[in-house]
This record gives structure tokens, sequence and C-alpha cells, in this order.
């Protein structure tokens, strides 16, 4: 069972790629990180799959109903909680709720019991008659998602919900998040740029770069993926000279005193192939294997964006 | 979902004084004052003597060759510009469409000194403080054109030259009301302040883009079409309630005449307002910033209302402009309360060319901003 799956899609702005050949699916209680810098293409994949911006290529169908040949059918299934705060600040929490609830065509004690329910799960109940512009950042931040989960949704769209709210309210909204999804079965997509927040909450990562999905598979996968050890050195001296010795194969990129490079553990005879040509290490750091180095890597943040290629786990990655 | 639109955006509006401010109370500033300020221009013109406005009169005269070009020389020469008409019939209609101030029909026996006059239609109440004065300067004309520019000192030699001609209200005229400041202010006022919810609608849409309301509301299971009217409705409603408020106190506070229906008040109110919404929506599509909405927004709106008559009235205005002003709906919709609270009796059947060419405008403003709303995705 899928509640979302999206193939092939794409959208360009003034012949512009903005998203190319994107393929995403969410099953009911997983929770999908996508991930990307700013302007990788994340708004234009949440607006097209939120059914408010036609994609040019590619389909998009939210339990089981494809959302442009459906679109009300579709859309009844789902929540989106935008990335801006999308209230109407003069209104108070329960008139947003209400007026959102009504647009989603919820009546009567209907509409009630779903505010009700959104409410107690943002844990604002006892606010509810307060002016949205009365609360504070991180409670608005939370209407905001109470506002995504009226008339239970099935796939909820969570775009950057964390941005500018504190410690506690950020530990709330992660905890809401994650009992959604296992106690509520909600499939959720949940989108930042932050490494730490989607590597704290999701299942599953998708990596969005320059439009493209660069990699994605379950967060074990891709910190496997990352493969071995780098290290990152300044030199003075012949580079070339020391690059060849150290082995091309081994030089993953070389700009102006810096080489990055597998390190197979080999730091010394490193140093010493360094020192045997005259030149001399200024400064070394060990890049890791972690998630925060494989997205660096792919999103060419140390350096530029590496071919995509399979991963053994079935997700792709850039080697 | 309409009314909950509706409600939401009455609430917003009822919690932001400055909207309501601007919505209600500024126009009814401008409308007193500027009421005031053209009462004030009657009294002051009465005692600086003021000269009488150029005015188009009809004009129809099967008589001797000669003496009709002396006659249209005398007429020109004076504060007419003269149209020609094909018939006395002509004549009448030209005035009672208004298309002429006047309308002067000198008949094949015209002989004033055997008793055979011609007649001079105009509508007393259309200019009441010059009335008189223009019967008195088309009796000057003829008096001039048979016996010279010297007459005066010729003197009197078959009865006096104001019964030369028969006056006459032309058939189909319908009476005017009394031309007050407040007849001009209340129109002038109320189509000037409407059309500036083309600024408030398009800044309501910036910042429903900007806050991510649109976005939200464009997620969930509705139409768009359904949606942007559900978002159009309530500025239609805010519209035409300022309307009938500005309307309201000026007649009862100001002594604003409704001469004609009121059915033809609201129906030409409506048109207007809906004129208005859908220039609101056009520059919504257009789009941009807050800050280059409330640029260019303002800017379409004031030029709009400059050119068409709001800030100066229409008749005042010369006829090249009046032409370029009905470019503008602004204009038409004057055009149309002027008839109606200006004229007894005036019926919806009356204004149905205002009204039309209002829905006209409302709907070729609402279907480019479709199309550039889609566009815009």
């Amino acid at each position: 069972m899928t509640l979302l799956r999206a193939v092939g899609v794409a959208r360009s702005y003034a012949g512009r790629p903005a998203l190319r050949d994107f393929d995403l699916s969410v099953a009911p209680g997983e929770v999908v990180g996508l991930l990307g810098l700013n302007g990788a293409g994340k708004t234009t994949a949440i607006s097209i799959l939120a059914g408010v911006l036609r994609p040019d290529r590619g389909s998009v169908e939210i339990d089981g109903r494809d959302l442009l040949r459906e679109p009300l059918l579709a859309k009844r299934a789902l929540g989106l909680v935008p990335q801006e705060i999308a209230l109407y600040p003069e209104l108070s929490v329960a008139e947003n709720l209400r007026f959102f609830g009504r647009l989603r065509g919820l009546r009567g004690r209907e509409l009630e019991s779903s505010l009700a329910y959104a409410l107690d799960a943002v844990e604002l109940s006892d606010r509810a008659r307060d002016p949205v512009r009365e609360l504070s950042g991180g409670m608005q931040r939370r209407v905001n998602v109470a506002v995504g989960l009226l008339g239970a949704p099935r796939l909820l769209i969570l775009d950057e919900p964390a941005v500018g709210v504190d410690a506690l309210s950020r530990a709330q909204l992660f905890q809401l998040v994650q009992r959604l999804a296992r106690a509520e079965n909600l499939g959720l997509l949940y989108t930042s740029h932050y490494l730490e927040e989607v590597a704290a909450l999701c299942t599953r990562l998708v990596i969005l770069h320059q439009g493209r999905i660069v990699a994605q598979g379950r967060l074990d996968e891709l910190a496997a993926s990352v493969g071995e050890e780098r290290v990152e050195l300044e030199i003075e001296g012949p580079r070339e000279a020391i690059a060849a010795a150290l082995g091309a194969a081994r030089v993953e990129r070389a700009a102006g005193e810096r080489l990055v490079l597998a390190a197979r553990g080999e730091l010394a005879s490193i140093v010493a192939a360094i020192e045997a040509h005259g030149g001399k290490l200024k400064q070394l750091r060990v890049l890791g294997r972690d998630l925060e180095s494989l997205f660096l890597r792919l999103t060419g943040s140390d350096g530029e964006p590496l071919p995509l290629v399979e991963s053994a786990a079935g997700g792709e990655v850039r080697r | 979902m309409i009314r909950a639109m509706i409600e939401k955006d009455l609430r917003l509006l009822l919690a932001d004084r400055g909207a309501l401010f601007a919505t209600f109370l500024l126009p009814l500033v401008f409308l007193g004052t500027f009421g005031w300020i053209y009462s004030r221009f009657d009294q002051g013109s009465e005692e600086q003597g003021e000269t009488m406005p150029r005015q188009k009169l009809a004009f129809h005269a099967p008589i001797d060759a000669e003496m009709r070009a002396r006659v249209q020389a005398a007429l020109e020469s004076g504060p007419f510009r003269v149209i020609a008409a094909g018939s006395p019939e002509d004549v009448e209609r030209l005035v009672a469409d208004d298309q002429a101030a006047l309308g002067l029909y000198l008949p094949a026996d015209f002989e004033p000194f055997a008793g055979a006059r011609g007649v001079l239609y105009q509508d007393p109440a259309r200019e009441p403080r010059f009335a008189g004065a223009f019967a008195g300067a088309v009796q000057g004309a003829l008096a001039k054109a048979i016996f010279g520019p010297q007459m005066a000192l010729l003197g009197p030699r078959a009865g006096a030259p104001e019964q030369w001609i028969e006056q006459r209200r032309p058939r189909g005229l319908r009476a005017s009301v009394d031309l007050d400041g407040f007849q001009i202010s209340a129109p002038t006022n109320a189509v000037l302040f409407v059309f500036f919810l083309v600024l408030g609608m398009a800044l309501s849409f910036a910042e429903e883009r900007r806050t991510g309301t649109f976005a939200r509301l464009r997620s969930l299971p509705i139409r768009r079409g359904p949606l942007l009217a559900a978002k159009l409705v309530p500025f239609a409603l805010i519209g035409c309630l300022q309307m009938l408020f500005l309307f309201g106190i000026a007649v009862l506070v100001f002594g604003l005449q409704v001469g004609g229906d009121v059915s033809a008040l609201l129906a030409l109110t409506v048109a207007t307002v809906l004129a208005a919404v859908g220039l609101g929506f056009l520059v919504a599509s257009i789009g941009g910033s807050e800050k280059q909405i409330q640029s260019y927004g303002t800017l379409v709106v004031l030029v709009m209302g400059l050119v068409s008559g709001c800030m100066v009235p229409r008749f005042v205005l010369p006829d090249s402009a009046k032409q370029v002003g009905l470019l503008t709906p602004h204009a038409w919709a004057l055009d149309g309360y002027a008839e109606v609270l200006g004229r007894r009796g005036t019926t919806v059947m009356d204004v149905l060319p205002e009204i039309g060419a209002l829905l006209a405008f409302a709907a070729v403003f609402t279907a480019v901003g479709a199309a550039l709303f889609a566009r815009r995705g």
C-alpha cells in the first residue's frame, strides 16, 4: 500500500528545469525526509505533490487517486503544512481551524470533532480562543500543523515545519510527527535543509540537488554508501606529483592546495608520500563516513557533485 | 465554501480598523468636504457673476439660407456650439437624449414681427442658474442676426425679442433634480473609492501568497474556479456595502436626491462594483510584491479616477477629455449616476448602456485576470 507515488515528475520555470525525473513514494507509518539545500527543488516538489502546482510531466497518486485526473478525491487524503505560518493572525486559533475545516468540506459535529482532535494533537486546546497573533512562534507553528491534520488526512506533507522555533517547540513537534506516523499510521513527507532534523525523524531519506534526486534510501543504507573514510589535505609543494604518487584512483578531487582522497587507513604512508616528493602537509581533515559527509559530497558542498549510481541496497547514490 | 470565505474576510475587515476607516469613513469625509466645496462654488459664482459655460445647441431652420447662416454665426459668437439637426423632431430628440443642452427650431414661415415664432427646447432644471440666461442669449443672437450688431441703437420695432421664441420642455425629457454640491460629490467619491477595492483585493492576494495561505487553500479539495470566485465574492459584497453606506449617508445627512428608481441605482451600483472587482482581480493576477502593488495599483486607480471625472466633475471636462474618460469604467458609472440621481423617473432601462458597459469592463478584466492567473500557475 502506497499513500504517495510520484513518477517521472518534472517542472520548469521559463525553460529552466526546477525538478527533473522526480520519483518518490511514501507508505503508511513511514516518515520520508526530503532533504536539499535552498533552491534544490524542494518547494517545487512539495507544491506539485500537494496539488498546488501542475507538473510539466509525470504523475502523482495520493492514496491511489491520480492527483491530476481526480484532484478533489486525491486531495481529500492530503494534509499540507506549508513552510510559512499559513494562518490568519487576526483570527483566533479556533476560527482559523474552523475556516480551513469548512473549506475541506467538514460540517457540524464532524467539523467540531476534527477541530478538537487537531487542537489536542498539538496540545493547544486551551488556547483555542486566542488570536493567532498573540501566540508564540512555536505555538503558531503547532497551529500550522493542526490545520494540516483537519479532516483526518492519510498523508501529511510538512514543508520545513520547524523553521525558527525554539528547542522545546521543536522537540514537541518531533514527538508529534513520530506519534502521527506510529500511532495514527499516517504517511509523512518531511522536508528540511537540516540534516539532523530528518536524521532524527525519518525512516527514509531522499536527497534532492539541483532539481534531481541524487540519493534515496534508508538512513543506514545511505550512511553505509558513504564508503570509506576520506581525508582532505592542504599541502605545499608539487601537488600533481604528490597526487600521482598517492594513486590517481584514490584521489577524488584536487583544487588549489587541497586534495580529497580515500584514506584507507594509511595516513602515515600518505604523509610519507607527500614528504618524499618535497611537499609539506599544512592541514589534514578527516571527512568521516556519516550522513553529513554524504550530503555534502552529494550536493557538491565540498566540491563538484558526483555522477549518479545505483546503491547496493536498491537506493541511488552518487559515487 | 463561499459563506466561509465571506465570513472570514468580513471578520478580517472588522478586525482591521485601518481598512474600515479607508473603506467607509475616508470616502465619507471626501464626500462631505467636496460637497461643501461644490456648494460654495455655486454661491461664489453668483457673487462673482460667472460667465455662462459653452453649451451644445441643436439647430434646425428651414428658412432663407443667408438668414440661417447669420443666426448660426450669431449663436456661435455667443455661448453655443451649434449641432445641425435634420428636423424639428430631431431637435427635440437631441435635447431629450441630452446630446444637446438646448434646441432651436425656426420654422420656414419664421416671422417674429408677424407672431410666427421659433421654438427653444431646454430643460430649465438642467442648469438652473443659467436657464434664463441661455434663453436670453438665444434671443439676443436672433436679434443680432435680424437687426445687425447695432440692434440696441434701433430700439424695439415689433415686439420684444423675448416674444420671438416659445420655450418648451422637450417631450420624453425626464425632469432634472436640483443640482447641488452633494449631487456631484456623492457619486464621484463613491465611484472613486469603490475602485480602491482594486488595491485591497490585489494586496489581499499578494498577502495570501506571501503567507502561504493561498498554497494551503489550493491544496484543499476545492476546484480553482470556485475558490477564486469565493475569494472575489467578499470584495464584491464589501464594495456594495461601501456604496450603499455612502449613498445612504448622502441621502440622510447631505440631502442627496435620487431622481430615478432605486432599482436603477442598485443595478448600476452592482455593475460598478463588479467592474471594480474585475479590475482588482486583474491587478492581483499581474501580481508583484505588496510594495509594488501599492505603488502601481494606486497610480492606476488615481489616474483612472482623474481622467474619468471622479476628481473634476465630468460636465466641467472638455469633450475630448470626456471621450478619453469613457475608456474607464468610472466614467460610465458616473454617466449612469448622473442619470439615476439627476433625472426624475429614470429606470433600469434608461441606464442599460452604462450598466452594459460596466459589465463588459468587468467581464474583460476578469477574463484577462483569469488567463494571467492560470499562466502564473
